[in-house]
């Protein structure tokens, strides 16, 4: 078990930046999980905690030691790579017992030991395979089998599960979450997958472009996102947004989007300060689709909380249904979203409001989604009511994307 | 009609390739005076097997019995040993090449596989000159040293491919696991790479099988003559019956059919199945 610090860590290749200046401290024995779009950096900061990265400059520390001139085998880490990476010469169980041969370590420890990961990872009656006699989902227990046999200081995971089926990668990811509290060991795990973030996470490290985003629980990853990249990233499906002015409402703040206007919470104000500042002026709001509701579903929803939706789409999920909507306001144009959702998302997004400006709405608009209870009886083409829960509302400075707080 | 066509040129394709083989085998198993009739016997009728008894089995130190029989294992040591050598040192370099960053790894890559390009003769005389002056001149250690010299560009080339072919986290897996760039070589690298080695290996040897030029230059008498060289001073002396001559070429297309026999278990695919994914 160990402590991992990056400290102002760059990583440049052929000229580009991968990452910059990463500052990231790892607890003994966390899980932190480091997520981002592809191309992030994410995958490179991890390749030099293993050392098969050279480190540009900064230093990246286990236990206190700086590590960035000792060679991977003497790091004391065991990795779990993507595409699993099993010597496909050896069987299950030499595939297991090579880092502790190589090691020198008693044949009869190996053998236990060897064993002992088999059977918590329900490999005891594979051991004699070869790797090409075995499912996705076995080779990916006999990589984790890999890394667990050596008692390491670390397991630094990439992209463990994203060659597996869906149904597998949940059950593959609870055994990993209880691998990890049941062994404790310090793990560092990249994904580009943010529900795996969330769920695997004790805390979780959000990356864009090689730069840290983020840091922090995964609730409060989920709600406080510390800027629009953030905030449209984390969540499924994502974070609706707009541009919108901050006024002054007969019992409190408004949010006003289009023709329409809604509460501001007293408490949400008091918890942001800044907010105030941004009295009379634009910003950017942040409603995610499973704070609103179908008002016509509840009894007494606040009417300076309700905004009206002409629905253009119903899907249908079973204990939910996502309605989607036109907003008439002019969507948010940053950049960070348009990577935070994926760019097909965005150009989706931008299309279903220029069809919608066809269609002869006046100005500029922006699609929304609402996740609201199975019992909606809302049907595209028709006219909705929405409540939106104004203790769950985000605020993002137009210019710089960062949260206001 | 595209079909006919096809099959056609197949046809011609191959009895225009395997028809001289044919011909050796169907004329080593008969006697010389039926060999030489016309029209031709397209089986080996009356057949004897009188050519392949006066090369084997005879003992003594001369006649052609001995000088089929040295000349036999001369080339099988001289191609062994440079097959051992060519593909012991292209293992490392590929390797290299393929792995290492060093300062002009390109221009060193390529201008080993420019020294093929060479034709064998520009570099017979300074060769012979550079061997004659270390004493090396008609060994066995000559012979596989020059062998090696003009085998290991192509050799390091096919390995170089091969390895670059392998997913480059096998390696950093052995790495993690605690393994030296060596011991990840020999360990890792090398146990997946068996069907590029044993197709390495057989082509070196074919082409150590097939020498003529250099060995007519450096080997000067039967203690390191390989066969090529000794069959076609036969072939000039004109005493030995063609017969005979193609008893010879049928043995000694024998053994490196056996060696790519041998290995061509090893040239199977989907040794690197189940690594990756």
């Amino acid at each position: 078990m160990a402590e991992i610090t990056y400290e102002n860590v760059t990583k440049v290749f052929d000229g580009t930046q991968a990452v910059k200046d990463l500052n990231l401290e790892i607890h003994d024995g966390e899980f932190m999980v480091v997520v981002g779009p592809s191309g992030c950096g994410k995958t490179t900061a991890l390749r030099m905690l293993a050392g098969l990265e050279e480190v540009t400059s900064g230093r990246i520390l286990i236990d206190g030691r700086e590590v960035n001139n000792v060679e991977p085998r003497d790091r004391d880490i065991a990795m779990v790579f993507q595409n699993y990476a099993l010597y496909p010469h050896l069987s299950v169980y030499d595939n297991m017992a090579f880092g502790l041969k190589l090691r020198h370590t008693p044949k009869a420890e190996i053998d236990q030991r060897v064993r002992e990961a088999a059977s918590i990872l329900q490999l005891d009656t594979l051991l004699d395979r070869k790797p090409r006699q075995l499912s996705g989902g076995q080779r990916q227990r006999v990589a984790m089998g890999r890394a667990i046999v050596r008692h390491p200081k670390a397991f630094l995971m990439d992209e463990p599960l994203s060659n597996l089926d869906a149904k597998l990668r949940v059950q593959m990811r609870a055994q990993i979450a209880r691998l990890q509290r049941t062994l404790g060991v310090t793990t560092v795990y990249v994904t580009h997958d943010q529900v795996e973030a969330m769920t695997l996470g004790d805390r979780v490290a959000v990356m864009r472009s090689g730069v840290l985003q983020q840091v922090a629980r995964p609730h409060e990853v989920y709600a406080r996102p510390s800027n629009v990249f953030v905030a449209g990233f984390i969540g499924s499906p994502a974070m609706n947004m707009v541009e919108a002015e901050l006024r002054q409402g007969p019992d409190g703040l408004r949010a006003a989007f289009g023709s329409q206007a809604i509460r501001v919470d007293e408490g949400e104000l008091r918890a942001r300060p800044g907010l105030r500042a941004y009295l009379g002026r634009r910003l950017i709001l942040g409603i995610r689709p499973e704070n609103m509701e179908d008002a016509s579903l509840l009894s007494n929803a606040d009417p300076a909380s309700i905004i009206q939706a002409k629905v253009e789409l119903r899907e249908e999920l079973g204990a939910e249904v996502d309605v989607h909507f036109a907003v008439d306001a002019p969507p948010v144009g940053v950049e960070d979203i348009a990577e935070a959702i994926g760019s097909e998302a965005a150009e989706a997004r931008a299309l279903a409001a220029a069809t919608g400006k066809e269609k002869g709405e006046a100005g500029a608009s922006t699609m929304f989604v609402a996740r609201v209870a199975a019992q909606s009886e809302a049907r595209a083409g028709q006219t909705m009511t929405l409540f939106v829960d104004p203790r769950a509302l985000h605020f993002f400075d137009p210019e710089t994307g960062q949260a206001i707080t | 009609m595209r079909g006919y066509g096809k099959a056609i040129a197949v046809v011609a394709v191959v009895v225009w390739s395997v028809f001289p083989v044919y011909w050796a085998l169907n004329t080593s198993f008969t006697t010389t005076s039926a060999a030489e009739s016309v029209p031709a016997h397209f089986v080996p009728l009356p057949f004897t097997a009188h050519n392949y008894s006066t090369l084997i089995g005879q003992t003594g130190t001369q006649g052609v019995s001995y000088q089929f029989t040295r000349s036999f294992l001369n080339a099988t040591i001289e191609s062994g040993l440079a097959t051992i050598l060519t593909v012991a040192t292209a293992l490392f370099a590929a390797y290299a090449f393929a792995r290492l960053e060093f300062r002009f790894k390109r221009l060193i890559l390529f201008g080993t596989l420019a020294t093929l390009m060479l034709p064998a003769y520009a570099t017979l005389i300074p060769l012979y000159r550079i061997m004659s002056s270390v004493g090396l001149v008609n060994t066995y250690p000559g012979i596989v040293l020059v062998y090696s010299s003009g085998f290991l560009p192509l050799a390091i080339w096919i390995l170089y491919n091969y390895f670059a072919s392998i997913p480059r986290e096998l390696e950093e897996a052995a790495f993690v696991d605690g393994a030296t760039p060596v011991v990840a070589l020999l360990r890792v690298i090398i146990p997946v790479s068996t069907p590029g080695i044993a197709a390495t290996a057989i082509i070196v040897f074919l082409m150590g099988w097939a020498q003529f030029i250099f060995p007519l230059v450096l080997s000067s008498d039967l203690s390191t003559q390989p066969l090529t060289v000794v069959v076609a001073a036969l072939y000039g002396q004109r005493i030995v019956p063609f017969t005979l001559l193609n008893a010879i070429g049928v043995l000694a297309a024998a053994l490196p059919g056996i060696i790519a026999l041998a290995l061509n278990r090893y040239i199977v695919q989907g040794v690197m199945a189940g690594s990756i994914k």
